[in-house]
């Protein structure tokens, strides 16, 4: 007899009011987050678009963009398909109402505080981490708060096993949390400061540990999980190969973890390193197209209901823009690629075709689908949906396409040297204004993309306006036998944990750490000093200051700090970066896009007055700059009521200020600051020692300079 | 191939081997599984989603 004979039917109720809450919270803060997109797209145009306020100036809602689409728009998304999708495929209600409403009201109130610090330009600076130790500590607490939810409605399911979708959401819960939490490792100034725990090169590790791998299991594995169960919905039919998911998931999580140092090659990581990133990337081609494959494979002889059914249509080109930007991520791992595309346009236009194709158009199918469902109608226009989807495909060619050229042109010319064998264009203002046509043309795209989405807001409002919302759904499911004895093929170990979510969790936590220990732990026991640059001192008291001006207004968003061994780098700014060089780097500020020059070698090129007049008015000095003004730093006086706990917070995590330095450093920051307005009156500019310009120009003076006290015959002049 | 490999990729010493065949290992268990389990049940966990959602209101 079967063991699940005579077992009675129960019923229950599936929870919508939560998965309408997180739809409502994904379509709103679409909006708000691409909206923020297009504006710093036209401020690459013009900067006068920022209207000359602190609040709006490109620095700073460059992380506000990127932490509304994806923690925001993206983040609400995963929630809301997960909400859907768990409790039916687990036959059951979620475990917790309560548990339910915290995690709602929790990650909008964390949305909430990004939305309101970043434009402060209260910011780690480390990319999708930007989010001071107050808010990583709540983000902590509310996804453990998700967890709970979940797992507690995969305990109580009425399923035996777990379809492959959920072991996706499992390992999602999972890495996500080790992610934040080794890179959230910080120490706090006061409530609004803190600095990373790590310095220079192991900052950069683990933050793009953490940052490619927030691109794999935050964007790429609960869309994966999502795709597994609305695509089978959406087409009526099973996914084309069960096999090939349970391969491509485990091969996927095991390989992706390791491929976070692609982001730094011809950096100062360790060699060996950035081979197994590129080594790994390349290997993460097998997986990531097994997903695409299996998702487009599954509509196998249903070709016919995607030329009909445009909702379908934006599964295909979701997925198939999935198979591209995972064929390009590891094309661009390559060194030799990597060497032209790294700190360009084409990072971008890659990173939009994944975020804009993948991750949007599958949020809007799943909305599509999920909402004339929990309002029992039918969507209020089918025909807005097709015209939604043409406006948003046209919003990613004409996004992508100009930034591809722009990335290529910029790419080049960056490296061309003339027949003299100098370089061709050593003005690095010239070549950007070379693609500010083609930023033109991104900023249209964007602009067909937002107006999709409004289309789509509409229609979903009317939709909803016109049907029933059935807060709590009827469905019946027979229980499980308490007693279940696995037998045969049953009791093989693949099964077994299939069908028990914490080894399930155990499991997935072990293969991601395989990668994370191998990366992470050969890297923090390189003593970071060892370049044997002994010249390389800790910033003094108004650098430290300056340079928190520099975070805090998001230059690192423009400009790198690390020249790479090339020569048409070190032509252009000077010597190439050393490891030593950022010991004292907390947190390290290399970048991942040069909009403008790398400023590692800055220090000593300019004279402090064209500092001041290039950060007052940057046209002033480079006439055509698409730098916006920073007005604001030349009459602000520079907040030194934390300086003491800054210098202590940075002892602790490991820069050797010599004992009593705090008491001194209020002292020792004014002196240093007369020293510099006393120079900028020489040069004809009168301005007190106390306000934000100087310590700027201090922190800009003293970039790359240690390195010229070490060896005195290097000259950085060019 | 492999012999070049090792001797000319920076870092392509035991390490990179290592980790490699660690993946190549678990790769590998995890392929046998997948050829030598049943069919039956694998069409079954593939239809989960198709399951109807909820009792007709």
């Amino acid at each position: 007899m079967n063991q699940t004979d005579n077992i009675e039917i129960q019923t229950f109720e599936y929870d919508n009011t939560i998965v309408r809450n997180f739809g409502l919270a994904t379509i709103i803060f679409g909006i708000v987050g691409m909206s923020v997109g297009l504006l710093i797209a036209i401020q690459l145009i013009s900067p006068a678009f920022n209207f000359g306020i602190p609040y709006t100036s490109f620095g700073r809602l460059r992380p506000l963009h990127t932490n509304a689409v994806i923690f925001a728009f993206v983040g609400n998304a995963i929630f809301m398909g997960i909400y859907y999708s768990l409790q039916r495929l687990c036959k059951a209600r979620m475990f917790s109402d309560a548990l339910s409403k915290v995690h709602f009201w929790g990650w909008q109130l964390i949305i909430l505080a990004a939305a309101v610090s970043l434009p402060l330009g209260i910011t780690t600076s480390k990319e999708y981490a930007e989010l001071e130790w107050p808010i990583d500590i709540a983000i902590t607490l509310i996804w453990v708060v998700f967890g709970i939810n979940m797992f507690g409605t995969i305990i109580k399911r009425r399923e035996r096993h777990l379809y492959v979708a959920i072991w996706f959401y499992i390992a999602t819960f999972v890495t996500v949390a080790v992610l934040h939490i080794v890179n959230s490792f910080e120490m706090p100034v006061d409530w609004l400061k803190s600095y990373s725990f790590y310095a220079g090169v192991q900052d950069a590790l683990v933050q793009w540990w953490y940052g490619h791998n927030a691109v794999a299991f935050f964007l790429t594995t609960p869309f994966l999980g999502l795709m597994y169960y609305f695509l089978p919905k959406m087409a009526n039919r099973p996914i084309y190969s069960y096999r090939l998911s349970i391969l491509h998931f485990w091969a996927l999580i095991f390989i992706y973890i390791w491929a976070g140092p692609h982001h730094l090659l011809y950096s100062t990581l360790p060699d060996w390193a950035q081979s197994l990133g590129v080594v790994f990337s390349i290997m993460l081609i097998a997986p990531s197209w097994g997903g695409m494959v299996n998702g487009l494979l599954t509509l196998r002889g249903a070709w016919d209901k995607v030329r009909d059914d445009d909702t379908l249509k934006f599964m295909v080109v979701g997925i198939t823009t999935y198979g591209m930007a995972t064929l390009e991520g590891p094309l661009l791992s390559l060194k030799n690629v990597n060497a032209i595309a790294h700190f360009t346009d084409w990072i971008v236009a890659h990173v939009h075709v994944g975020a804009l194709g993948w991750n949007g158009f599958l949020t809007f199918a799943f909305l599509y689908y999920m909402i004339p469902r929990i309002y029992r109608t039918e969507m209020f226009s089918k025909k807005l949906i097709g015209v939604h989807f043409w406006l948003g495909t046209l919003g990613i060619l004409f996004y992508a396409l100009p930034m591809y050229f722009s990335g290529f042109t910029q790419g080049l010319m960056w490296k061309e040297f003339g027949e003299e064998g100098v370089l061709k264009y050593p003005n690095f203002l010239e070549i950007t204004l070379q693609i500010i046509p083609l930023h033109a043309f991104r900023a249209i795209g964007g602009a067909f993309y937002l107006v999709g989405v409004i289309i789509m807001t509409y229609n979903l409002t009317k939709t909803m306006l016109a049907g029933n919302f059935l807060a709590n759904e009827k469905a019946s499911a027979p229980g499980l036998v308490a007693d279940y004895i696995p037998t045969g093929e049953e009791s093989f170990w693949h099964r077994v944990i299939e069908r028990r979510p914490f080894q399930m969790l155990l499991f997935s936590l072990v293969v991601i750490l395989i990668g994370t220990a191998a990366e992470l732990i050969p890297t923090f026991l390189i003593n970071n000093t060892e370049a044997g640059i002994e010249a390389v001192k800790p910033y003094t008291a108004l650098e430290v200051e300056g340079r928190d001006l520099y975070i805090r207004e998001g230059c690192v968003g423009c400009h790198s700090q690390l020249v790479r061994p090339f020569r048409s780098e070190t032509e252009r700014y000077g010597e190439f970066s050393k490891m030593g060089e950022f010991a004292y780097d907390h947190p390290f500020l290399w970048g991942s896009k040069r909009t403008g020059p790398d400023l590692h070698r800055i220090g000593g090129k300019y004279p402090d007055s064209w500092h001041y007049h290039h950060m007052n008015e940057p046209e002033t000095m480079s006439p055509g700059s698409i730098m916006p003004s920073y007005p604001w730093m030349i009459t602000n006086s520079v907040d030194f009521g934390s300086l003491k706990q800054k210098i202590s917070a940075l002892r602790s995590v490991g820069v050797p200020y010599a004992g009593g330095y705090e008491e001194m450093a209020l002292e020792d920051a004014m002196k240093q600051g007369i020293v510099i307005a006393a120079t900028l009156k020489t040069e004809g500019v009168n301005v007190e020692p106390d306000k934000e310009i100087v310590a700027m120009i201090a922190y800009l003076q003293r970039l790359g300079t240690d390195i010229k006290k070490q060896n005195p015959q290097l000259t950085i002049d060019n | 191939m492999f012999k070049q490999f090792l001797q000319y990729v920076p870092g392509a010493d035991w390490f990179m081997v290592g980790s490699l065949a660690v993946f190549l290992i678990f790769f590998i268990a995890v392929s046998v599984y997948l050829l030598t389990a049943n069919k039956k049940g694998f069409d079954e966990m593939a239809a989960m989603p198709l399951k109807p959602d909820s009792k007709p209101q």
